[in-house]
């Protein structure tokens, strides 16, 4: 019986020390984390910046801004400059397309859009343009390869676009637009997705 | 007779006083007091308790590179320190999406519930994978453990480096840990 009390106070005894914070004399839990969810949406945004001297009209939504629309007559010129930002997936690219999305050209009258390189301004893996198309009612590539990158917004920044019309002399813009039959070209980023 | 009995009631009375007085005695006990240093830190969000902060990076006008990825989470500490000993708080993160940085900006309490050498929060830093420091200057004090109380560290993730664009994917979400160290003084 003696001998039971006994063992029994040394085991009490050995459990409270190893019970006991090891520092002894400081409480310590200096470390703390924080979890942060970190979220990068697809991105494929287009806009038109136009000089201000041009009267060019233009359409831009907040519902579909991966799309705009310009109405063009033989003096719209190179006044244009297409600025784009996008995000992509791993492994996937965007591309913008263009097509004459409203009225019709004369059958001698073509119209062809040269497309520059990127100025520059902005950042990241901007598209490769196609040089120069011969616009349609069919979408047709003028900027591939795009891939997480920002042109700048504005004019001088992004890729400049260059209208050229063939025989511009059989186009009559003003009774076209009066009759709410302009040329229209619509530009549109897609991803390859 | 009336006299005589007042005499010795006076007597008796200044006889017991005199024992009473002579009953006082003085003890004194001895009390071992201690203060162990304390370091204890806890992270919270906004909503005062433990969790993730969520921060999204996007924008929504085209030409524009992504940005405003902005949250908020509190550091809540207590501390005692030894004589001539301050503390400081360090932050490192890992996981932060290539291409994007994060930075914070860290704020020592204000509110009514702390009390205390909070010493001083640092401006914007940029964070990665080496500790910096975010607040020194830290004596004996506590922050307060309610919703808003504590230092207030305010992220800011962002494009990184314009080089690095190019790096950025698309992602749901993806988990960056912030870890907040304590020091032990110094």
């Amino acid at each position: 019986m003696v001998d039971f009390k006994r063992a029994t106070l040394i085991f009490t005894v050995i459990g409270l020390l190893f019970y006991m914070p090891s520092s002894g004399y400081c409480q310590n839990n200096n470390t703390a984390e924080i979890p942060l969810m970190l979220s990068i949406p697809p991105v494929s945004l287009i806009n038109f910046a136009v000089d201000g001297e041009q009267v060019i009209t233009y359409s831009y939504s907040f519902l579909e801004p991966n799309n705009v629309e310009q109405v063009i007559t033989p003096n719209t010129g190179d006044n244009t400059w297409l600025n784009y930002s996008s995000i992509v997936n791993p492994g996937a690219t965007n591309y913008i397309t263009a097509n004459i999305s409203s009225g019709s050209l004369p059958a001698d009258v073509t119209l062809r859009v040269v497309i520059s390189e990127d100025a520059g301004f902005g950042s990241g893996a901007t598209g490769t343009p196609i040089g120069e198309i011969t616009l349609s009612g069919y979408p047709q590539n003028i900027i591939v390869n795009i891939g997480s990158c920002f042109t700048g917004s504005g004019t001088n920044r992004g890729h400049r676009l260059t209208y050229i019309w063939d025989n511009p002399e059989s186009y009559n813009y003003s009774n076209n637009y009066e009759n709410g039959q302009a040329i229209a070209v619509t530009y549109t980023i897609t991803s390859t997705e | 007779m009336k006299k005589l009995f007042f005499f010795i009631a006076t007597i008796g009375a200044f006889s017991i006083l005199s024992v009473n007085v002579n009953a006082q005695v003085t003890s004194n006990q001895e009390l071992t007091m201690g203060i162990p240093e304390v370091l204890l830190i806890n992270a919270v969000n906004a909503s005062g308790v433990t969790g993730a902060v969520s921060l999204e990076l996007t924008t929504t006008v085209a030409g524009t590179a992504i940005s405003g990825g902005t949250g908020t989470s509190y550091a809540q500490l207590s501390s005692i320190v030894t004589s001539a000993q301050t503390r400081k708080m360090t932050a490192s993160v890992t996981g932060v999406p290539a291409g994007t940085e994060l930075s914070v900006a860290t704020a020592v309490p204000t509110n009514a519930n702390f009390a205390g050498t909070v010493g001083t929060g640092t401006g914007t830093l940029v964070l990665g994978a080496t500790a910096v420091d975010i607040a020194t200057g830290i004596g004996s004090c506590y922050t307060g453990t309610a919703a808003g109380d504590g230092y207030k560290l305010d992220y800011a993730w962002d494009a990184g480096a314009a080089g690095a664009y190019g790096t950025i994917f698309a992602t749901g979400a993806t988990t960056a840990t912030v870890v907040l160290t304590l020091s032990a003084g110094y």
